[in-house]
């Protein structure tokens, strides 16, 4: 006899699925939740791994300038205090173009991902429904008119 | 039943639990998480969620919106620099074409001038300034459209390469409202059958309490019109 293999689900999983869920705990219901959950969770963590390596691009980009411009007369430091953001905003901009081809391999990962989730969220919806309807024929947890 | 809790809650409570679920939005060190909430918050009025589900869809929708106006602001951000390499460029080739000329004009003018007679350094040093003006005077113009047109031309490869980006973007937050709709669909499915059970409810109730017209016409005549 083969030993099943038991799962153990990360408590961040577990909150985030319950929380779609609603108190239902229905098993089916969950199944998907969790799936959905984990979709949410891994792209949340490729976003950040982006925006990780964008910000690392462009602190290294304005390293790299401020080390050419180390020897800049005074007058062009002060222009450059006042232009700040705008280099700030420039180099952003060079550091995602470096970035780019990171980038779209995480995007790429993030679609997939995305995909997988909107299948779960299909199922989840349809169960969400037929649950109901199920629960209304046998009379659970309907709402009863008063008086 | 599942329990449809459309409880009204605010955008704050909504991100401040979403974040905590999640982790923070995707934003780089230039922007701020004010502005991301000013997003959220105008897409959770816009929307107004009823569920946790709803609500990360909204959350992802913001992000995705974010991500859109990030890429869009990228896009003016490189015209300005192509334009303003280009305007650079053509100014300093003004600066030249002024100095070479005005150059040859003081040779014609003092053909046989020592380099150290004053009238010729002050020709040169006069044409130096002109040529000096007439940079500035460009590169302190007001770009027109037809500046950022050709700027647009020269970095055309890149500004398709953003152009993809947006449209992916776009493409994805067309695919979370398409997946609200879903959402509505779902909700409005169960609300439906809740409201049904409800009006059965009542409508069952009052036939029990109403007689029925046979009783009615069984009951004795009080008059006693009836043979």
């Amino acid at each position: 006899m083969t030993e099943q293999k038991t799962y153990r689900i990360g408590p961040q999983l577990e909150a985030v699925a319950a929380a779609y869920c609603g108190g239902n705990r229905d098993p089916l219901l969950y199944r998907h939740a969790i799936v959905i959950a984990q979709c949410d969770i891994l792209i949340s963590r490729l976003r950040a791994q982006a925006i990780r390596y964008a910000d690392f691009a462009a602190r290294r980009q304005l390293f790299s300038s401020a080390k050419r411009k180390s020897d800049a007369p005074l007058w062009l430091e002060k222009q450059n205090q006042i232009g700040k953001s705008v280099r700030h905003e420039e180099s952003n901009f060079d550091a995602y173009v470096t970035a780019l081809p990171y980038l779209d391999r995480l995007a790429r990962l993030e679609q997939r991902i995305w995909l997988r989730r909107k299948r779960a969220l299909r199922w989840f919806l349809a169960n969400q429904n037929s649950l109901s309807s199920a629960h209304e024929t046998i009379g659970i947890g309907m709402a009863q008119p008063s008086g | 039943m599942t329990e449809i809790g459309i409880a009204p809650h605010g955008a704050d409570s909504a991100l401040t639990k979403l974040m905590t679920l999640f982790g923070a939005p995707p934003l780089l060190d230039n922007e701020t998480i004010d502005r991301f909430k000013e997003v959220f918050s105008g897409l959770f009025a816009a929307l107004g969620p009823e569920d946790f589900l709803m609500d990360s869809l909204v959350y992802h929708l913001a992000i995705e919106t974010h991500r859109i106006f990030r890429l869009m602001r990228y896009e003016a951000q490189l015209l300005i620099k192509y334009e303003r390499e280009q305007r650079k460029a053509f100014a300093e080739l003004s600066r030249r074409t002024a100095l070479e000329m005005g150059m040859n004009e003081v040779r014609e003018k003092y053909p046989n001038a020592a380099k150290t007679d004053p009238q010729y350094l002050d020709a040169i040093a006069e044409v130096k300034k002109l040529a000096a003006s007439d940079y500035r005077e460009e590169m302190d113009s007001l770009p027109s459209n037809l500046d950022y047109l050709n700027a647009s031309e020269g970095c055309a490869d890149l500004l398709e390469k953003i152009e993809l980006r947006i449209g992916r973007a776009v493409k994805r937050r067309d695919d979370i409202l398409r997946q609200i709709g879903w959402h509505h669909v779902a909700l409005a499915r169960r609300l439906r059958k809740t409201s049904d059970a409800v009006i059965e409810g009542l409508v069952s109730q009052s036939a029990e309490e109403v007689p029925m017209i046979g009783q009615r016409m069984s009951k004795p005549d009080p008059i006693g019109t009836t043979p």
